[in-house]
């Protein structure tokens, strides 16, 4: 078993951070001492760091020592660190905090200060499993393991030019393209906990970047803001939530030049398939890219896949895999001439009197208006239907009154949609909330 | 504007928005004759929930809905009394 450690590629690669830049070579002269390394070994360690930099730090060394890594995104509550904890039975924590009484009944090992320049690497010989965030339907995240051989089945390392994600690294869209990176020597843009959009595509520019990486949310802010309109980039990716023709339209508008490609990824699944003609949903023809280990299929109306890169398990929630090895996605499928299109999350369905449908639909509606940023769709509990669907908007800055908006909305949403599906109110808020994952965040919908 | 008013209105903004013909609406007139479907209802209710900021049906588990025009106007004068 080769470790990450072994893994990174040397050359000029770096991983670029707000105020602090690490080579990938000076990862890897520096290593705890023997006595703290021979601490961590075998054990159980939560990974809680300020910094994204000290977390990647954290992970090329706990890689092939620790028994077990526990990621805890950015933002993680204390809640879901003692929970995280306590699930996957953690004994140390590895972090960059100074305080840290929630978590005082772990050994506490700092991921900086105590890591010199140490010929003496200790040894790494471990199959670590590698515990990810995702979002639960409560406030408590979903565990979901990995190894780094399910993390980098799915990654074609390519060449060295540098890279740029709005994803927190510490999940797993962002987990990828750091160890695509890693295993690339290629140069990555780190976004820092709470930086605003701004600043960090000024830093993506400022790097020289023209690779970036986010979900669609992502993608709609950076469109609103003013250091986007003056970027140029080679190449731009879409995934963890559907990306509707609007995104792809507008991000082709404004980067007529660039490769624009959406994915389908999960924390469970993994990796599932690109799409890069510039068209929502993917063709059939993905359907047929079969091999041993490698198999999508749509089943009961969702996703399936079979895939070398998906996840073991869920801590406490079992196997994520049936017994074909099929991990079922949870994201709902239409076919329509030749091509499947995503519906929704299954678990997101609005049931108007026994008609089923899913908000991306209608946000996907929405979007399509010139002056609508980011659109929201909801159900609304409703005495005689069970629910009926409402809208959010959020309206660009041109001056139009958005009186005048609403009235284009509703005409676009009669024309497109019948009528249990439209919405019956359409409300503009100055912001939609985008969860720490950057998806739009419906759990408090 | 009293509660009856605003509600009538919204009888027929709706009907008029989902293509329906609004038949009758006296207090006896059964919700099933006034011309208006569930959907027009569950419209109705959601409106009045914006305007009035009451939607005296969800507010129980055993809140029943009412039979006639007359029946439904009253509950909203309750919930608002």
């Amino acid at each position: 078993m080769t470790c990450l450690w072994q893994k990174v590629r040397l050359g000029e690669g770096k991983l670029i951070g707000r105020g602090r830049t690490i080579a990938l070579g000076d990862i890897l002269v520096r290593d705890w001492p023997i006595p703290l390394a021979e601490k961590l070994r075998g054990s159980t360690v939560l990974v809680d760091c300020a910094s994204a930099l000290s977390a990647a730090l954290a992970l090329v060394h706990l890689d092939g020592l620790a028994q077990r890594v526990v990621l805890a995104p950015q933002g993680s509550s204390t809640e879901q660190l003692l929970h995280a904890a306590a699930s996957a039975h953690a004994t140390a924590v590895v972090t960059d905090k100074q305080d840290g009484a929630a978590l005082s009944q772990l050994t506490k090992i700092s991921v900086t200060e105590s890591m010199a320049a140490s010929p003496a690497a200790a040894k790494r010989d471990r199959k670590t499993e590698w515990v990810l965030f995702t979002s639960g339907s409560t406030g408590l995240p979903k565990l979901v393991v990995h190894t780094l051989e399910t993390l980098i089945a799915r990654i074609v390392p390519g060449d060295d030019a540098c890279w740029g994600t709005f994803y927190d690294i510490r999940r797993y869209g962002g987990l990828v393209i750091l160890l695509r990176a890693l295993l690339s020597g290629a140069s990555l843009v780190v976004a820092e906990p709470g930086e605003p959009v701004d600043s960090y595509l000024a830093r993506v520019q400022g790097a020289g970047c023209r690779r970036l990486t986010g979900t669609p949310s992502h993608w709609r802010r950076a469109m609103m803001s003013p250091v986007f309109a003056q970027m140029d980039l080679d190449y731009v990716r879409l995934s963890g939530e559907i990306a509707d023709q609007a995104i792809l339209d507008k991000l082709r508008n404004r980067l007529p030049d660039a490769k624009i490609v959406h994915a389908f990824a999960s924390t469970e699944a993994g990796l599932a398939f690109e799409v890069n003609d510039g068209k929502e949903g993917f063709p059939d023809s993905v359907l047929q890219s079969k091999s041993a280990d490698f198999e999508i299929k749509v089943a009961n109306g969702t996703l399936r896949l079979r895939s070398p890169g998906a996840a073991l398990e869920v801590l406490g929630g079992g196997p994520v895999r049936d017994l074909q090895g099929f991990v079922d996605t949870n994201d709902v499928v239409r076919f329509d001439n030749g091509r499947f299109y995503f519906e929704g999350r299954r678990d997101q369905v609005i049931n108007v009197g026994g008609d089923k449908f899913y908000p991306e639909e209608i946000e996907a509606i929405l979007n399509r208006h010139p002056n609508v940023r980011i659109s929201r769709v909801r159900g609304r509990k409703n005495p005689v239907l069970g629910a009926l669907s409402e809208a959010e908007v959020v309206l660009g800055a041109d001056g139009i009154e958005a009186r005048h908006v609403l009235d284009e909305l509703t005409a676009l949403c009669a024309a497109a949609l019948p009528q249990h599906k439209r919405p019956v109110a359409i409300r503009v808020v100055e912001t939609l909330p985008v969860s720490q994952s950057g998806k739009l965040d419906r759990l408090h919908a | 504007m009293s509660v009856r008013t605003s509600i009538l209105e919204q009888f027929a903004e709706v009907a008029e928005q989902q293509d329906r013909k609004l038949l009758r609406s006296d207090d006896e007139t059964p919700l099933a004759e006034t011309g208006l479907d569930s959907l027009c209802f569950a419209i109705i209710v959601a409106k009045l929930e914006n305007r009035l900021g009451v939607d005296p049906f969800s507010q129980s588990e055993d809140a029943q809905f009412p039979l006639t025009v007359g029946d439904f106007v009253a509950a909203y004068e309750r919930a608002l009394a």
